[in-house]
């Protein structure tokens, strides 16, 4: 009985010394690197929101950059059009692409498996191609960009910098990671894990499977919007080109790479694969371009194969061989 | 009271095409009846028993529960009017606990089992019932290991104990022991008494030396219709089930 409560006690102490050496290294990094972190850790959301759908409910989406891009868009919107401050906008940004979540989520989860990765694909691929050519209201190819507003607190106003989107960031994160865990460990979140397990019996079991499935699509859209709206504003740019396939492909590969239904993989996925790619990227920039992506490419394959629950399994590997060897 | 019946098919009929998996079958069923459905293969059980739970829809006739017309309801919705089945085939959650298992089944029917805000130990009567169910049928020593990973006689009655969690008044057993040794076939029975005590349930079997030390009464489908009914010494002495269950030819 004490053992359940401790172990979730260490995980929210492990929890909050990372976010507090998250908030300490601020000052140290360089600014190049405070960007980067700061883009990760919004990532970082978008990946939470893709592990409750994938991990926790087993509906592998192909088209989440939907979603993402319509959370940049709706946010960059407020912006052009009504000059809106930061707090509504990112609330709209968040409700409209949760709604968007609720109508593209009815439609596909009446699907499974492979055909649910098909028709979320195409989702988004017809959405990318409406952006591109939307371009008095979307910018198309070249998007717009906006003037960021200050962060309002109430008691004190926060200017568009690059320190105070930091921790907009990490406050953001540790939001979000800490509403997943909730989801996961509630009722709802045996649910999931009995649909991702054996749909057909957990209807027989008295579940509605469908709609949860709805509720769960729209969960992922809420952390997507919240995800692409800080990404928006970040910028304080948007193009069509956040609808692109390889946003929906890097937050299934992020998900992959950390360990599928672990939500701190993930997390840990967007951090090492978007510092890598990024690594490989000014490393290989001179010389060669794209290359970077072919060895980025061959490392996830490499993982895929020897990890497929991700580099989180890897203690546990390590501790089964110890086992067997002892 | 709306019927003397639990359980009532009026004029069930299901058409696959051109063949007719179920012809008219007007079935009753009290409550607290143990009754066992046999029938050789393709007789048509295992499709009634879908037409009950919703997985299927009857081309023509209807089904009553507690009186109430449950013809043609979502899936979902037949165990919240209190109807629990088992699977022919083992149907678990295979990556889950034994225990996560029967917490699944016996969260259905609590108040908060959708909340997505509370922890899922706080619904302390789940975890009572999951306690219950888990001594009763004896799975309490590996509660914790993955459901998968159990013997197929395990997973059975792990399939039972999905089965009672929700605490149906109508269990539906397809195949209890389908696949199963001799000597778990007695512990099963065993178990399916003991539920038995409580509620109403319907046994879909094979085995015939199982089903006649443990019902009370018999219904033999034969074609998707109904042969006979009676006691089990009524139905191994009538010459039409003989005739059915050894061949004609």
């Amino acid at each position: 009985m004490k053992r359940p409560t401790s172990t979730r006690g260490k995980a929210y102490i492990s929890f909050i010394v990372v976010m507090i050496i998250l908030a300490v290294i601020q000052p140290l990094l360089p600014p190049y690197y405070r960007f980067l972190l700061t883009e990760i850790m919004i990532y970082a959301i978008f990946a939470l929101g893709y592990d409750l759908l994938l991990g926790y409910t087993g509906l592998l989406s192909f088209g989440h950059s939907l979603l993402f891009g319509f959370g940049c868009y709706g946010f960059a919107w407020m912006m052009r059009f009504y000059g809106m401050p930061f707090w509504p906008a990112l609330a709209i940004a968040v409700i409209v692409t949760t709604a968007l979540a609720a109508g593209v989520g009815a439609v596909c989860v009446r699907t499974s498996g492979i055909y649910f990765a098909i028709i979320t694909f195409i989702f988004s691929f017809v959405l990318f191609y409406i952006f591109l050519s939307l371009v008095p209201i979307t910018g198309g190819d070249d998007g717009f960009t906006f003037i960021p507003p200050p962060v309002d607190l109430g008691f004190i106003s926060l200017e568009f910098g690059p320190v105070m989107l930091y921790y907009l960031a990490l406050f953001w994160m540790a939001v979000a990671y800490i509403v997943c865990r909730r989801i996961v460990s509630s009722p709802f979140g045996r649910v999931m894990l009995a649909i991702r397990e054996n749909d057909m019996r957990a209807r027989c079991l008295g579940y509605n499977t469908y709609g949860c499935k709805v509720v769960v699509f729209m969960m992922s859209g809420l952390f997507a919007g919240l995800s692409g709206g800080l990404f928006a504003y970040l910028n304080h740019f948007v193009n069509a080109h956040y609808f692109e396939m390889y946003r929906s492909l890097f937050v299934l590969i992020w998900t992959m790479f950390g360990g599928v239904g672990t939500l701190v993989g993930p997390m840990l996925g967007a951090g090492i694969i978007t510092l890598l790619t990024d690594y490989l990227s000014t490393l290989f920039r001179m010389q060669w371009g794209g290359v970077h992506l072919i060895i980025l490419g061959i490392i996830l394959i490499v993982i895929t194969i020897f990890l497929p629950k991700g580099i989180l399994s890897i203690p546990e590997r390590v501790r089964r061989r110890a086992k067997k060897e002892a | 009271m709306a019927s003397e019946f639990i359980l009532e098919t009026k004029g069930l009929t299901k058409a696959f095409g051109g063949l007719k998996a179920l012809t008219d079958v007007n079935l009753t069923l009290r409550a607290g009846e143990l009754r066992a459905l046999i029938g050789p293969n393709g007789a048509g059980k295992s499709t009634l028993i879908n037409h009950i739970i919703g997985r299927l829809h009857p081309t023509s006739g209807k089904i009553f529960f507690k009186g109430e017309d449950i013809t043609g309801i979502p899936t979902y919705k037949a165990l919240g009017k209190g109807i629990s089945s088992t699977f022919q085939t083992t149907n678990v959650f295979p990556r889950l606990t034994v225990r996560e298992n029967v917490w699944i089944a016996a969260q259905s029917p609590a108040k908060r089992r959708l909340n997505p805000l509370v922890h899922y130990k706080s619904l302390k009567d789940v975890e009572k019932q999951v306690d219950k169910v888990l001594k009763w049928v004896h799975l309490e020593r590996i509660a914790d290991e993955p459901a998968g990973e159990r013997s197929h006689g395990e997973q059975r009655v792990l399939e039972i104990a999905l089965g009672v969690a929700t605490e149906p008044d109508l269990l539906l057993l397809d195949e209890p022991t389908q696949g199963m040794a001799a000597k778990e076939s007695v512990d099963i029975a065993r178990l399916v008494k003991l539920i038995s005590k409580d509620r109403t349930i319907m046994l879909i079997e094979h085995n015939i030396d199982f089903v006649m030390q443990v019902v009370e009464s018999i219904t033999v489908l034969h074609n998707g219709s109904i042969l006979v009914e009676g006691t089990p010494k009524e139905i191994s002495d009538n010459e039409q089930v003989q005739k059915v269950y050894l061949g004609e030819e």
